[in-house]
């Protein structure tokens, strides 16, 4: 590169940059007669780095090389530089995806073009999920960094066959994005049929897991998620084990876990840190809420609109007295509750911590008691309503809960129009639905649909570890997860 | 979405959304009352009106006596529907009261019932056989015991449903025998004293009748025993005299068995019952009762009671009014012998009664050696 190619090229990031301000230009010598420059990007690099390591280095070493001639520049600049991390490049595509990762480069006036790592410290620390909160188990969770989310599932899978693919993804973002898989245990079409369907993504930026979502799953129609999110690195660790297959992209804390079944919606990563009876207990109750949430608005308006003979008689009076002075069909009331309710949780989620509880106390009790002594609703509709909404927060993902408020509104609508007939139609309709959905070949109801008796010891009910001998067929082909020596 | 087009189109063409009528807009009958009075259906209704009071813990209903008369009971109902804003609603009925006129139109008035899909079949039914159920369910009930201050007739009723000798009968049971026809239906009678201010209501009688044209009443004590051998009754006060002492005792129906047989070509019924009895009194506390004695009283009360039994269901065959399904029994056991003989079947039945008394509780009374006596089965 001569020096004239040199001024070319800082001419062209210049330009292309537009004189970005935060793209630093420093040109100095190396010896009396080699000249080089460093550029880099000031607002993601650390300059410390820059001048303990870069600088520092050229400078102290300014007079002890009077060999040094245009030949040899780059092998003694890759001596001299304290780094681990050095990429010669020639490319000028990828010279800026580096200049914007974090990287220095420094052009001499020969063909030289190297990268040295001076990427800053954006990213937080390690802190505990506030999404996905646990009562016991491990409190860490992912966060932005690539490097470190990778870090926290090594540090608890120690083992050779924890593999790690890797592929940049965006245009413009040029995402790392890492596939993680067990390869002595999860079935490798899989892995391979995800990479290349990661591969065929032309998108100019991904910026979370989520826009790569929907690009992964088969089924756009369906509501209900068809892959799980997760900034736990237990449970991804758990997952890796059972033969899953993990996506991890830089800058968001939000790891794949797929393929995903229904049924693990219902379970949470401390499921296996407690005793199996109680587990499985939670679980049932897990069902039983998800059933609520969806069903009981439908139930409740069907039932004070076309099915009033099937109540007890005391209950019947009951309602009807509470129901008395309502203005609004049982719908109209079912749907201000709940859209009230749904304001109240996003604001809530959008407002900070310290406001926060002075909204629940005005969302909950101040308009819920006012609403009904104002007429407007009538209590036991505030308590299904309360009741629904409730169950349906029973779930860690905000994707299967959202899922469940389209859904509860359906059949809120079936419940209006046709009481439980309307009700039970629609429920066929949605089992059906759910067993339509496949992910990478895989049904999404298993082990229910079709009905694998064997795999049903961590479905619902939750068998004691010992007698969890074996993974998934479905999943991996090595399936002894407990060896037989040790199996009761 | 064509899919989803037509499954509401087929949901909508069927009907299945033409029920709707919101639970606050409904008038809810508590109670029905049918009279038939000059070839016209009068039909009084008790709906109640939730209404909600200021007072939060006061939620309560109203009371409103709505009459409508039609040549028919669906025109009779449509007459009061057009006295009330909201729709008439039977599904939560409580109790029906059939008028003195009325029992001729029985078969109407189960027909109603029967075939509208909108009235529960689980209220009770009531037969008065002096008064109009109109009379019935305007009378004043406030002062009635445990009617919660209210003047619901169903309140009052269900409140004298505790007295151990009340008749009571539901719907469905009523449709039951009705029809069946090797049984004759029975209805409690609910009669009114107006010169009593409190517990007026008794519901001690029972109507009976073999085809609702001729009808009959059978009195207190015999209605207990009809309700005893129909396994209706679990105990009863019981009073007999022997040896010019009278003793009062309260008896538990063990078991009471009817079965059919044949000796011969002859039909028979051997009804067996056994019954645990208490003493609660003699009219002579004095009275010394050896072992001989007690086997004595007990023989006169077994006999007693077996005589009592004769009496009622003599009374029975000679109204032609089945009312125990003897019939029923002997179907059960040789259809064909029934279906060629149903008409002469219970007037040339025998009767075989066997009673078992075994007395537990002497209350004060003593042996010979003056220790209270106790015994064990």
């Amino acid at each position: 590169m001569k020096k004239d190619s040199v001024l070319f090229l800082i001419n062209k990031i210049k330009t292309d940059t537009n004189l970005s301000p935060d793209i630093k230009y420093r040109t100095f010598y190396i010896t009396k007669k080699i000249e080089a420059t460093i550029i880099f990007c000031d607002s993601i690099v650390s300059s410390n780095s820059i001048n303990e390591f870069i600088s520092k280095s050229i400078v102290s070493s300014f007079n002890s090389h009077v060999s040094l001639n245009k030949n040899n520049v780059k092998q003694f600049l890759s001596n001299t530089i304290y780094n681990c991390s050095i990429i010669d490049t020639k490319n000028y595509e990828e010279l800026i995806s580096l200049l914007f990762s974090g990287f220095s480069i420094i052009i001499t006036d020969n063909h030289s073009c190297l990268a040295f790592e001076t990427k800053g410290n954006l990213d937080r620390s390690i802190s505990e999920s506030s999404s996905e909160i646990t009562i016991q188990g491990p409190k860490d969770s992912f966060n932005e960094n690539y490097m470190t989310n990778i870090g926290l599932i090594r540090k608890r899978i120690k083992d050779e066959n924890l593999f790690l693919k890797e592929l940049t993804i965006g245009r413009s973002s040029k995402s790392l994005l890492g596939i993680l898989y067990m390869n002595n245990i999860a079935d490798y079409e899989l892995v391979l049929e995800i990479y290349e369907k990661l591969k065929t993504i032309d998108i100019d930026g991904v910026i979370d897991t989520g826009y790569i979502k929907e690009f992964l799953s088969d089924d756009f129609k369906t509501t209900f998620p068809t892959i799980l999110g997760t900034e736990k690195p237990d449970l991804v660790a758990g997952a890796l084990l059972e033969g899953k297959v993990v996506i991890i992209l830089e800058n968001t804390p939000y790891v794949l876990i797929l393929p995903t079944f229904f049924i693990d919606f219902f379970h949470a990563p401390e499921d296996y840190y407690q005793k199996s009876t109680n587990v499985s207990m939670t679980r049932i109750i897990r069902v039983i809420s998800f059933f609520i949430a969806i069903l009981a608005p439908a139930c409740y308006v069907a039932l004070i609109t076309y099915n009033p003979d099937i109540l007890p008689p005391d209950l019947f009076m009951n309602f009807a007295i509470q129901t008395n002075g309502v203005p609004f069909p049982p719908i109209v009331e079912a749907l201000l509750l709940f859209l009230t309710f749904e304001i109240i949780k996003e604001s809530d989620t959008r407002t900070p911590s310290a406001v926060g509880s002075a909204l629940s106390i005005v969302g909950a009790l101040v308009l819920g008691d006012a609403a009904v002594n104002a007429g407007i609703v009538s209590p036991i509709m505030v308590i299904i309503i309360a009741i629904s909404s409730i169950s349906g927060l029973a779930f860690a993902s905000q994707d299967m809960v959202n899922s469940l408020r389209f859904w509860r509104i359906l059949f809120m609508i079936a419940g209006f129009m046709f009481g439980f007939i309307g009700i039970f139609i629609l429920l066929i309709y949605f089992v059906i639905r759910l067993c339509d959905i496949n992910l990478f070949k895989k049904p999404y109801l298993f082990p229910f649909a079709p009905l694998y008796i064997t795999e049903n010891k961590d479905a619902i009910l939750r068998f004691p570890r010992p007698f969890l001998n074996f993974r998934t067929k479905l999943l991996s082909n090595n399936t002894t997860r407990i060896k037989k020596e040790n199996n009761i | 979405m064509k899919k989803f087009v037509i499954i509401l189109f087929i949901l909508i063409i069927t009907g299945c959304n033409n029920d709707y009528s919101s639970i606050d807009k409904l008038s809810i009958i508590s109670t029905i009352g049918i009279d038939h009075i000059d070839n016209e259906y009068l039909v009084t209704v008790e709906v109640l009106n939730p209404t909600k009071k200021t007072n939060k813990d006061n939620l309560d209903y109203d009371i409103v006596t709505i009459k409508g008369a039609g040549k028919s009971l669906s025109k009779a109902l449509d007459d009061i529907n057009s006295k009330t804003s909201n729709k008439l609603y039977l599904n939560h009925l409580e109790l029906l009261i059939i008028g003195k006129d009325s029992i001729n139109y029985i078969d109407d008035i189960a027909t109603y019932f029967v075939h509208d899909n909108m009235v529960n079949k689980d209220f009770y039914v009531f037969y008065s056989n002096e008064k109009t159920a109109n009379k019935l369910i305007y009378h004043d009930y406030s002062s009635e015991k445990n009617s919660d201050d209210d003047n619901k007739t169903a309140n009052a009723l269900f409140s004298s449903f505790v007295k151990p000798d009340s008749n009571v009968l539901k719907f469905s049971d009523f449709l039951e025998k009705y029809l069946n026809p090797y049984i004759d239906s029975s209805i409690p009678i609910m009669s009114i004293d107006d010169t009593k201010t409190d517990e007026s209501i008794t519901l001690n009688e029972l109507f009976i009748t073999p085809d609702f044209k001729s009808t009959y009443i059978l009195k207190k004590q015999e209605a207990i025993i009809v309700n005893a051998l129909n396994n209706k009754l679990k105990s009863s006060i019981y009073t007999f005299t022997y040896n010019e002492d009278v003793y009062t005792l309260s008896n538990t129906y063990d078991k009471i068995s009817i079965t059919p047989d044949f000796i011969g070509d002859e039909p028979y019924i051997n009804i067996d019952v056994d019954i645990t009895s208490s003493i609660l009194e003699c009219e002579n506390p004095e009275i010394k009762l050896t072992k001989e004695k007690i086997d004595e009283v007990k023989d006169a009360f077994n006999s007693s009671i077996e005589e009592r039994i004769s009496k009622v269901i003599s009374k029975l065959i000679a109204y032609n009014t089945d009312v125990l399904g003897f019939r029923n029994k002997f179907y059960n056991e040789y259809p064909k012998y029934v279906e060629t003989n149903s008409d002469t079947l219970f007037s040339s039945l025998n009767i075989v009664i066997d009673v078992n008394t075994f007395i537990t509780d002497f209350s004060l009374l003593k042996n010979e050696d003056g220790v209270e006596i106790n015994e064990t089965r």
